[in-house]
Protein backbone atom coordinates (compact mmCIF):
# COMPACT_ATOMS: atom_id res chain seq x y z
CA UNK A 1 0.00 0.00 0.00
CA UNK A 2 1.76 3.48 -1.09
CA UNK A 3 2.23 6.00 1.65
CA UNK A 4 0.55 9.13 2.46
CA UNK A 5 3.23 11.37 1.20
CA UNK A 6 2.52 9.13 -2.03
CA UNK A 7 -1.05 9.79 -2.05
CA UNK A 8 -0.21 13.41 -1.30
CA UNK A 9 1.95 13.76 -4.04
CA UNK A 10 -0.83 11.91 -6.74
CA UNK A 11 -3.70 13.81 -5.64
CA UNK A 12 -1.48 16.84 -6.34
CA UNK A 13 0.12 15.61 -9.52
CA UNK A 14 -3.39 14.96 -10.54
CA UNK A 15 -4.59 18.32 -9.86
CA UNK A 16 -2.06 20.23 -11.74
CA UNK A 17 -2.66 17.45 -14.55
CA UNK A 18 -5.87 18.12 -14.81
CA UNK A 19 -5.22 22.02 -15.07
CA UNK A 20 -2.48 21.61 -17.60
CA UNK A 21 -4.52 19.48 -19.92
CA UNK A 22 -7.91 20.77 -19.56
CA UNK A 23 -6.31 24.22 -20.79
CA UNK A 24 -4.35 22.37 -23.82
CA UNK A 25 -7.86 20.80 -24.31
CA UNK A 26 -10.35 23.79 -24.16
CA UNK A 27 -7.92 25.22 -27.31
CA UNK A 28 -7.15 22.68 -29.09
CA UNK A 29 -9.88 20.10 -28.88
CA UNK A 30 -12.18 20.84 -32.34
CA UNK A 31 -14.72 23.34 -32.15
CA UNK A 32 -17.47 20.69 -33.00
CA UNK A 33 -17.31 19.63 -28.98
CA UNK A 34 -19.66 22.05 -27.23
CA UNK A 35 -17.38 23.75 -24.14
CA UNK A 36 -18.71 21.82 -21.36
CA UNK A 37 -17.29 18.16 -23.07
CA UNK A 38 -13.92 20.29 -23.98
CA UNK A 39 -14.08 20.83 -20.28
CA UNK A 40 -15.17 18.21 -19.00
CA UNK A 41 -12.71 16.06 -21.15
CA UNK A 42 -9.12 17.77 -18.86
CA UNK A 43 -10.81 16.07 -15.91
CA UNK A 44 -12.10 12.84 -16.89
CA UNK A 45 -9.73 11.56 -19.48
CA UNK A 46 -7.00 12.11 -16.36
CA UNK A 47 -9.18 10.47 -13.93
CA UNK A 48 -8.90 7.36 -16.16
CA UNK A 49 -5.38 7.04 -16.79
CA UNK A 50 -3.56 8.74 -13.59
CA UNK A 51 -3.72 6.16 -11.09
CA UNK A 52 -3.09 3.53 -13.77
CA UNK A 53 0.35 5.35 -14.66
CA UNK A 54 1.35 6.39 -10.82
CA UNK A 55 -0.54 2.73 -9.12
CA UNK A 56 0.14 0.32 -12.11
CA UNK A 57 3.17 0.89 -13.52
CA UNK A 58 5.30 1.21 -10.99
CA UNK A 59 4.69 -2.08 -9.84
CA UNK A 60 5.93 -3.27 -13.25
CA UNK A 61 8.81 -1.49 -13.68
CA UNK A 62 11.69 -1.31 -11.10
CA UNK A 63 13.28 1.72 -9.52
CA UNK A 64 16.35 1.24 -12.07
CA UNK A 65 14.13 1.45 -15.10
CA UNK A 66 12.65 4.70 -14.76
CA UNK A 67 13.48 5.04 -18.45
CA UNK A 68 11.36 2.68 -19.64
CA UNK A 69 8.53 3.40 -16.93
CA UNK A 70 8.16 7.07 -18.74
CA UNK A 71 8.45 5.73 -21.89
CA UNK A 72 5.45 3.14 -21.49
CA UNK A 73 3.52 5.19 -19.19
CA UNK A 74 3.48 8.46 -21.39
CA UNK A 75 2.75 6.34 -24.54
CA UNK A 76 -0.21 4.55 -22.37
CA UNK A 77 -1.38 7.56 -21.23
CA UNK A 78 -2.02 9.82 -24.55
CA UNK A 79 -2.84 6.39 -27.04
CA UNK A 80 -5.08 5.48 -23.62
CA UNK A 81 -7.00 8.65 -23.73
CA UNK A 82 -7.61 9.04 -27.04
CA UNK A 83 -9.07 5.68 -27.60
CA UNK A 84 -11.07 6.76 -24.44
CA UNK A 85 -12.01 10.61 -26.41
CA UNK A 86 -13.03 8.79 -29.27
CA UNK A 87 -15.24 6.32 -27.64
CA UNK A 88 -17.12 8.62 -25.13
CA UNK A 89 -17.96 11.82 -27.43
CA UNK A 90 -17.08 10.70 -31.25
CA UNK A 91 -18.24 7.62 -31.66
CA UNK A 92 -21.81 6.97 -32.44
CA UNK A 93 -22.31 10.98 -31.07
CA UNK A 94 -21.16 13.43 -33.75
CA UNK A 95 -21.16 13.06 -37.60
CA UNK A 96 -17.81 11.48 -38.38
CA UNK A 97 -14.82 14.13 -39.80
CA UNK A 98 -11.88 12.79 -40.64
CA UNK A 99 -10.04 16.05 -40.05
CA UNK A 100 -11.57 17.29 -36.76
CA UNK A 101 -11.00 13.84 -35.39
CA UNK A 102 -6.86 14.18 -36.59
CA UNK A 103 -7.24 17.55 -34.62
CA UNK A 104 -8.97 15.91 -31.38
CA UNK A 105 -6.66 13.40 -31.54
CA UNK A 106 -3.74 15.64 -31.66
CA UNK A 107 -4.72 17.81 -29.25
CA UNK A 108 -4.68 14.83 -26.75
CA UNK A 109 -1.36 13.73 -27.32
CA UNK A 110 -0.09 17.96 -27.03
CA UNK A 111 -2.48 17.88 -23.71
CA UNK A 112 -0.22 14.85 -22.59
CA UNK A 113 2.90 15.81 -23.68
CA UNK A 114 2.89 19.43 -21.99
CA UNK A 115 1.24 17.94 -18.80
CA UNK A 116 4.36 15.42 -18.97
CA UNK A 117 6.96 18.10 -19.74
CA UNK A 118 5.62 20.61 -16.40
CA UNK A 119 5.73 17.26 -14.62
CA UNK A 120 9.31 16.47 -15.24
CA UNK A 121 10.33 20.38 -14.62
CA UNK A 122 8.05 20.36 -10.81
CA UNK A 123 10.30 16.74 -10.44
CA UNK A 124 13.87 17.77 -11.03
CA UNK B 1 -40.41 -30.28 -34.42
CA UNK B 2 -40.10 -31.13 -31.05
CA UNK B 3 -43.36 -30.18 -28.51
CA UNK B 4 -42.23 -27.55 -26.08
CA UNK B 5 -43.58 -28.41 -22.33
CA UNK B 6 -45.16 -25.37 -20.78
CA UNK B 7 -44.11 -25.51 -17.37
CA UNK B 8 -46.51 -25.36 -13.95
CA UNK B 9 -46.24 -21.89 -13.32
CA UNK B 10 -46.49 -20.57 -16.94
CA UNK B 11 -49.73 -22.47 -17.52
CA UNK B 12 -51.66 -20.98 -14.20
CA UNK B 13 -53.71 -17.71 -14.75
CA UNK B 14 -51.55 -14.62 -14.49
CA UNK B 15 -52.66 -13.32 -11.17
CA UNK B 16 -51.61 -16.09 -9.43
CA UNK B 17 -48.55 -16.65 -11.46
CA UNK B 18 -47.34 -13.47 -10.02
CA UNK B 19 -48.62 -13.98 -6.25
CA UNK B 20 -46.76 -17.98 -6.70
CA UNK B 21 -43.61 -16.70 -8.02
CA UNK B 22 -43.41 -13.79 -5.19
CA UNK B 23 -44.64 -16.00 -2.28
CA UNK B 24 -41.55 -18.97 -3.47
CA UNK B 25 -39.36 -15.92 -3.83
CA UNK B 26 -39.94 -14.61 -0.30
CA UNK B 27 -40.45 -18.36 1.01
CA UNK B 28 -37.00 -18.46 -0.49
CA UNK B 29 -34.99 -15.41 0.67
CA UNK B 30 -36.73 -15.86 4.42
CA UNK B 31 -35.96 -19.78 4.56
CA UNK B 32 -31.92 -19.01 3.43
CA UNK B 33 -31.68 -16.15 5.94
CA UNK B 34 -33.24 -17.99 8.81
CA UNK B 35 -31.08 -21.19 7.80
CA UNK B 36 -27.97 -19.22 7.42
CA UNK B 37 -28.20 -17.81 11.13
CA UNK B 38 -29.24 -20.27 12.76
CA UNK B 39 -27.11 -22.94 11.00
CA UNK B 40 -24.55 -21.73 9.23
CA UNK B 41 -22.01 -24.31 8.86
CA UNK B 42 -24.51 -27.51 8.09
CA UNK B 43 -26.64 -25.33 5.54
CA UNK B 44 -23.09 -24.05 3.91
CA UNK B 45 -22.17 -27.63 3.80
CA UNK B 46 -25.30 -29.16 2.73
CA UNK B 47 -26.21 -27.04 -0.03
CA UNK B 48 -23.16 -27.27 -1.76
CA UNK B 49 -23.49 -30.82 -1.19
CA UNK B 50 -26.99 -31.32 -2.82
CA UNK B 51 -27.04 -28.28 -5.16
CA UNK B 52 -23.34 -27.68 -6.85
CA UNK B 53 -24.43 -29.67 -9.74
CA UNK B 54 -27.90 -29.32 -10.07
CA UNK B 55 -27.54 -26.24 -10.51
CA UNK B 56 -25.27 -25.84 -12.81
CA UNK B 57 -26.71 -28.26 -14.83
CA UNK B 58 -29.90 -26.48 -14.80
CA UNK B 59 -28.19 -23.59 -15.76
CA UNK B 60 -26.38 -24.88 -18.74
CA UNK B 61 -29.32 -26.39 -19.60
CA UNK B 62 -31.36 -23.00 -19.29
CA UNK B 63 -27.91 -20.88 -21.43
CA UNK B 64 -28.18 -23.72 -24.08
CA UNK B 65 -31.63 -22.77 -24.40
CA UNK B 66 -31.19 -19.48 -25.03
CA UNK B 67 -28.39 -19.41 -27.16
CA UNK B 68 -28.98 -18.82 -30.92
CA UNK B 69 -28.45 -21.70 -33.24
CA UNK B 70 -25.64 -20.00 -35.17
CA UNK B 71 -23.48 -17.51 -33.78
CA UNK B 72 -24.00 -15.37 -37.26
CA UNK B 73 -22.51 -11.61 -36.78
CA UNK B 74 -21.91 -12.26 -33.32
CA UNK B 75 -19.03 -14.78 -33.98
CA UNK B 76 -16.41 -12.21 -32.30
CA UNK B 77 -18.57 -11.66 -29.24
CA UNK B 78 -18.44 -15.80 -28.46
CA UNK B 79 -15.02 -15.57 -29.43
CA UNK B 80 -13.92 -13.08 -27.04
CA UNK B 81 -16.20 -14.71 -24.74
CA UNK B 82 -14.76 -18.65 -24.98
CA UNK B 83 -11.57 -17.17 -24.77
CA UNK B 84 -11.72 -15.49 -21.93
CA UNK B 85 -13.95 -17.94 -20.12
CA UNK B 86 -11.74 -20.70 -20.86
CA UNK B 87 -7.69 -18.70 -20.51
CA UNK B 88 -9.38 -17.20 -17.21
CA UNK B 89 -10.58 -20.31 -15.30
CA UNK B 90 -7.45 -22.25 -16.38
CA UNK B 91 -5.04 -18.77 -14.97
CA UNK B 92 -7.27 -19.15 -11.71
CA UNK B 93 -6.49 -22.32 -11.62
CA UNK B 94 -3.02 -22.21 -11.88
CA UNK B 95 -2.29 -18.96 -9.73
CA UNK B 96 -2.06 -20.61 -6.04
CA UNK B 97 1.07 -22.73 -7.91
CA UNK B 98 2.55 -19.63 -9.18
CA UNK B 99 1.76 -17.11 -6.16
CA UNK B 100 3.63 -20.33 -4.04
CA UNK B 101 6.38 -21.49 -6.39
CA UNK B 102 7.42 -17.86 -7.79
CA UNK B 103 7.99 -15.62 -4.65
CA UNK B 104 9.11 -12.71 -7.39
CA UNK B 105 5.88 -12.69 -8.62
CA UNK B 106 3.58 -13.25 -5.23
CA UNK B 107 0.56 -11.66 -5.24
CA UNK B 108 0.52 -9.11 -7.99
CA UNK B 109 -0.32 -13.07 -10.46
CA UNK B 110 -3.62 -12.19 -8.36
CA UNK B 111 -3.28 -8.40 -9.74
CA UNK B 112 -2.47 -9.66 -12.87
CA UNK B 113 -5.18 -12.13 -13.28
CA UNK B 114 -8.36 -9.15 -11.60
CA UNK B 115 -6.57 -6.89 -14.56
CA UNK B 116 -7.58 -9.61 -17.12
CA UNK B 117 -10.55 -9.99 -15.76
CA UNK B 118 -11.80 -6.17 -16.21
CA UNK B 119 -10.58 -6.02 -19.68
CA UNK B 120 -12.28 -8.78 -20.67
CA UNK B 121 -15.26 -8.13 -19.12
CA UNK B 122 -14.73 -4.12 -20.56
CA UNK B 123 -14.05 -5.60 -24.05
CA UNK B 124 -17.41 -7.46 -23.74
CA UNK B 125 -19.56 -4.66 -22.75
CA UNK B 126 -17.87 -2.60 -25.73
CA UNK B 127 -18.92 -4.92 -28.25
CA UNK B 128 -22.08 -5.27 -26.99
CA UNK B 129 -22.73 -2.16 -27.34
CA UNK B 130 -22.59 -2.36 -30.64
CA UNK B 131 -25.11 -5.04 -31.24
CA UNK B 132 -28.96 -4.35 -31.02
CA UNK B 133 -30.48 -3.01 -28.17
CA UNK B 134 -27.09 -0.46 -28.65
CA UNK B 135 -26.39 1.72 -26.11
CA UNK B 136 -23.41 3.69 -25.33
CA UNK B 137 -20.16 2.35 -23.72
CA UNK B 138 -18.14 5.28 -24.35
CA UNK B 139 -17.42 5.45 -20.31
CA UNK B 140 -16.24 1.85 -19.95
CA UNK B 141 -12.58 2.37 -21.15
CA UNK B 142 -11.92 4.95 -18.41
CA UNK B 143 -14.12 2.38 -15.99
CA UNK B 144 -11.31 -0.21 -16.84
CA UNK B 145 -8.39 1.91 -16.48
CA UNK B 146 -9.24 3.11 -12.75
CA UNK B 147 -10.64 -0.53 -11.78
CA UNK B 148 -7.22 -1.88 -13.08
CA UNK B 149 -5.15 0.37 -11.09
CA UNK B 150 -7.58 -0.43 -7.52
CA UNK B 151 -6.77 -4.09 -8.13
CA UNK B 152 -3.11 -3.13 -8.33
CA UNK B 153 -3.82 -2.25 -4.61
CA UNK B 154 -5.51 -4.46 -3.23
CA UNK B 155 -4.41 -7.93 -5.70
CA UNK B 156 -7.09 -10.19 -3.58
CA UNK B 157 -9.69 -7.92 -3.51
CA UNK B 158 -11.43 -9.14 -7.21
CA UNK B 159 -11.46 -12.62 -6.57
CA UNK B 160 -12.69 -11.74 -3.11
CA UNK B 161 -16.16 -9.60 -4.24
CA UNK B 162 -16.42 -11.95 -6.37
CA UNK B 163 -17.50 -14.51 -4.16
CA UNK B 164 -20.23 -12.51 -2.39
CA UNK B 165 -21.16 -10.61 -6.31
CA UNK B 166 -21.90 -14.21 -8.04
CA UNK B 167 -24.59 -15.30 -6.35
CA UNK B 168 -26.29 -11.54 -7.00
CA UNK B 169 -25.74 -12.52 -10.45
CA UNK B 170 -28.65 -14.46 -9.95
CA UNK B 171 -30.89 -12.28 -8.94
CA UNK B 172 -29.46 -9.78 -12.24
CA UNK B 173 -30.17 -13.01 -14.36
CA UNK B 174 -33.77 -13.64 -12.96
CA UNK B 175 -34.52 -10.33 -13.60
CA UNK B 176 -33.63 -10.20 -17.49
CA UNK B 177 -35.52 -12.84 -17.85
CA UNK B 178 -38.43 -11.57 -15.97
CA UNK B 179 -38.12 -8.40 -18.43
CA UNK B 180 -38.55 -10.71 -21.33
CA UNK B 181 -40.91 -13.48 -20.37
CA UNK B 182 -43.03 -11.63 -17.99
CA UNK B 183 -42.43 -8.37 -18.28
CA UNK B 184 -45.65 -7.10 -16.27
CA UNK B 185 -43.56 -8.70 -13.06
CA UNK B 186 -40.74 -6.91 -13.33
CA UNK B 187 -41.63 -3.71 -11.17
CA UNK B 188 -43.33 -6.48 -8.36
CA UNK B 189 -40.14 -8.26 -8.85
CA UNK B 190 -37.87 -5.73 -8.03
CA UNK B 191 -39.08 -4.34 -4.99
CA UNK B 192 -39.43 -8.14 -3.74
CA UNK B 193 -35.95 -8.31 -4.57
CA UNK B 194 -34.95 -5.49 -1.64
CA UNK B 195 -35.46 -8.09 0.50
CA UNK B 196 -32.25 -9.67 -0.21
CA UNK B 197 -30.06 -6.52 1.11
CA UNK B 198 -33.00 -6.29 4.06
CA UNK B 199 -31.80 -9.80 5.35
CA UNK B 200 -28.50 -9.05 4.62
CA UNK B 201 -28.95 -6.00 7.24
CA UNK B 202 -31.14 -8.20 9.79
CA UNK B 203 -27.93 -10.96 9.70
CA UNK B 204 -25.51 -7.55 10.17
CA UNK B 205 -27.73 -6.60 13.40
CA UNK B 206 -28.02 -10.26 14.93
CA UNK B 207 -24.53 -11.57 13.77
CA UNK B 208 -21.64 -8.36 14.02
CA UNK B 209 -20.54 -9.38 17.20
CA UNK B 210 -21.41 -13.07 17.07
CA UNK B 211 -18.66 -14.95 18.53
CA UNK B 212 -16.26 -17.93 16.61
CA UNK B 213 -18.18 -20.41 14.63
CA UNK B 214 -18.23 -23.83 16.26
CA UNK B 215 -15.69 -26.28 14.93
CA UNK B 216 -17.80 -29.25 14.23
CA UNK B 217 -21.80 -29.94 14.53
CA UNK B 218 -23.99 -32.49 12.92
CA UNK B 219 -23.05 -32.02 9.82
CA UNK B 220 -19.25 -31.84 10.00
CA UNK B 221 -19.14 -34.82 12.51
CA UNK B 222 -21.05 -36.78 9.96
CA UNK B 223 -18.24 -36.10 7.28
CA UNK B 224 -15.60 -37.06 9.76
CA UNK B 225 -12.24 -35.56 9.25
CA UNK B 226 -12.86 -34.71 6.07
CA UNK B 227 -14.27 -31.17 6.53
CA UNK B 228 -13.17 -27.98 8.38
CA UNK B 229 -15.36 -25.06 9.49
CA UNK B 230 -11.96 -23.61 8.84
CA UNK B 231 -12.68 -24.17 5.03
CA UNK B 232 -16.05 -22.15 5.05
CA UNK B 233 -14.21 -18.84 6.82
CA UNK B 234 -11.66 -19.00 4.52
CA UNK B 235 -13.81 -18.93 1.58
CA UNK B 236 -16.16 -16.52 3.19
CA UNK B 237 -12.85 -14.35 3.47
CA UNK B 238 -12.69 -13.92 6.82
CA UNK B 239 -9.01 -13.99 6.28
CA UNK B 240 -9.09 -10.58 4.44
CA UNK B 241 -11.73 -8.76 6.72
CA UNK B 242 -10.45 -9.04 10.46
CA UNK B 243 -12.90 -6.43 12.00
CA UNK B 244 -15.82 -8.62 10.65
CA UNK B 245 -17.17 -11.43 12.56
CA UNK B 246 -16.78 -14.72 10.58
CA UNK B 247 -19.99 -16.21 11.83
CA UNK B 248 -21.40 -13.16 9.95
CA UNK B 249 -19.44 -13.42 7.03
CA UNK B 250 -19.91 -17.21 6.78
CA UNK B 251 -24.17 -16.99 7.04
CA UNK B 252 -24.30 -14.26 4.56
CA UNK B 253 -22.35 -16.21 2.16
CA UNK B 254 -24.47 -19.18 2.65
CA UNK B 255 -27.48 -16.92 2.36
CA UNK B 256 -26.29 -15.55 -0.77
CA UNK B 257 -25.13 -19.14 -2.25
CA UNK B 258 -28.97 -20.83 -1.24
CA UNK B 259 -30.84 -17.91 -2.79
CA UNK B 260 -28.28 -18.48 -5.63
CA UNK B 261 -29.26 -21.61 -5.58
CA UNK B 262 -33.14 -21.51 -5.13
CA UNK B 263 -32.73 -19.30 -8.48
CA UNK B 264 -31.36 -21.42 -10.73
CA UNK B 265 -33.13 -24.68 -9.52
CA UNK B 266 -36.52 -23.68 -8.79
CA UNK B 267 -36.92 -20.39 -10.07
CA UNK B 268 -35.60 -19.58 -13.62
CA UNK B 269 -36.52 -23.35 -14.47
CA UNK B 270 -39.77 -22.25 -13.30
CA UNK B 271 -40.37 -19.39 -15.76
CA UNK B 272 -37.51 -19.19 -18.18
CA UNK B 273 -37.78 -22.48 -19.71
CA UNK B 274 -40.00 -22.72 -22.37
CA UNK B 275 -39.55 -27.18 -22.13
CA UNK B 276 -38.63 -29.40 -20.17
CA UNK B 277 -35.18 -29.62 -18.93
CA UNK B 278 -34.75 -32.94 -20.67
CA UNK B 279 -36.28 -31.96 -24.24
CA UNK B 280 -32.59 -31.18 -25.44
CA UNK B 281 -34.63 -31.11 -29.29
CA UNK B 282 -36.19 -27.58 -27.91
CA UNK B 283 -32.34 -26.25 -27.61
CA UNK B 284 -32.19 -23.81 -30.66
CA UNK B 285 -28.48 -25.71 -31.30
CA UNK B 286 -30.11 -29.08 -31.51
CA UNK B 287 -32.59 -27.91 -34.51
CA UNK B 288 -29.26 -27.51 -37.36
CA UNK B 289 -29.66 -31.31 -37.55
CA UNK B 290 -29.44 -35.00 -36.07
CA UNK B 291 -25.40 -34.35 -35.02
CA UNK B 292 -26.35 -30.97 -33.52
CA UNK B 293 -29.17 -32.96 -31.91
CA UNK B 294 -27.10 -35.84 -30.55
CA UNK B 295 -23.72 -33.45 -29.65
CA UNK B 296 -26.40 -31.47 -27.44
CA UNK B 297 -27.85 -34.62 -25.88
CA UNK B 298 -24.59 -35.87 -25.26
CA UNK B 299 -23.34 -33.11 -23.46
CA UNK B 300 -26.27 -32.62 -21.73
CA UNK B 301 -25.83 -36.54 -20.45
CA UNK B 302 -22.54 -36.01 -19.37
CA UNK B 303 -23.40 -32.89 -17.19
CA UNK B 304 -25.89 -34.96 -16.23
CA UNK B 305 -23.12 -38.08 -15.08
CA UNK B 306 -20.40 -34.89 -13.80
CA UNK B 307 -23.60 -34.11 -10.95
CA UNK B 308 -23.39 -37.79 -10.21
CA UNK B 309 -19.64 -37.75 -9.87
CA UNK B 310 -19.50 -34.58 -7.96
CA UNK B 311 -21.90 -36.09 -5.44
CA UNK B 312 -19.57 -39.35 -5.01
CA UNK B 313 -16.53 -37.17 -4.69
CA UNK B 314 -18.27 -35.13 -1.91
CA UNK B 315 -18.75 -38.09 0.15
CA UNK B 316 -15.70 -39.33 -0.26
CA UNK B 317 -13.47 -36.46 0.54
CA UNK B 318 -15.85 -33.43 1.15
CA UNK B 319 -12.68 -30.60 1.19
CA UNK B 320 -11.05 -31.66 -1.45
CA UNK B 321 -14.13 -31.68 -3.64
CA UNK B 322 -14.82 -28.34 -2.50
CA UNK B 323 -11.94 -26.97 -3.20
CA UNK B 324 -11.33 -28.41 -6.77
CA UNK B 325 -15.28 -27.31 -6.95
CA UNK B 326 -15.17 -23.82 -6.40
CA UNK B 327 -11.84 -23.74 -8.82
CA UNK B 328 -13.39 -24.95 -11.61
CA UNK B 329 -16.78 -23.02 -10.61
CA UNK B 330 -15.01 -20.01 -11.64
CA UNK B 331 -16.19 -21.51 -15.34
CA UNK B 332 -19.66 -20.93 -14.81
CA UNK B 333 -18.94 -17.92 -12.33
CA UNK B 334 -17.29 -16.20 -15.76
CA UNK B 335 -19.70 -17.67 -18.71
CA UNK B 336 -22.60 -15.95 -16.55
CA UNK B 337 -21.11 -12.39 -17.50
CA UNK B 338 -21.16 -12.70 -21.24
CA UNK B 339 -24.83 -14.10 -21.33
CA UNK B 340 -26.00 -11.26 -18.89
CA UNK B 341 -25.04 -8.74 -21.57
CA UNK B 342 -26.57 -10.50 -23.92
CA UNK B 343 -29.57 -10.37 -22.02
CA UNK B 344 -29.10 -6.95 -21.60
Amino acid sequence: MPSTDYWQSMLLGYLITVLIETSVLWWGLSRRHPPHVRLWAGVWLTAGTYPFVWLVFPALFPAGERGWYLFTAETFAPACEAWMFWGAFVRHRIAPEGTATRRDMLAIVAANLCSFLVGTQITV
Amino acid sequence: MAVTTPSLLVSAPPDRIGRGFAVGFLMLVGAAAGLSVYLPLSVAFGAVFLFAGPHNLLEFRYVLGRLPARAGRLWSFFLWSGVGIVGLTLAYAVLPWVVTTMPRIGLQGYAVWSMALIWWVCGLIWQRSQTNPRFDAGWVWAVACFLTAGVWLKPLALPLTAVYLHPLMALWLLDREIARSRPEWKRGYRVIALTVPLAILLMWSQLREAPELPGADQITIAFGPTVRAETLTEHAGAWALPGISPYFLVATHTFLELVHYGIWVVLIPAIGLRSAPWDWNAIPAARRGPRWSRAIGALLLLSLLLVGVLWVCFGIDYESTRRIYFTIAMLHVLAEIPFLLRMV
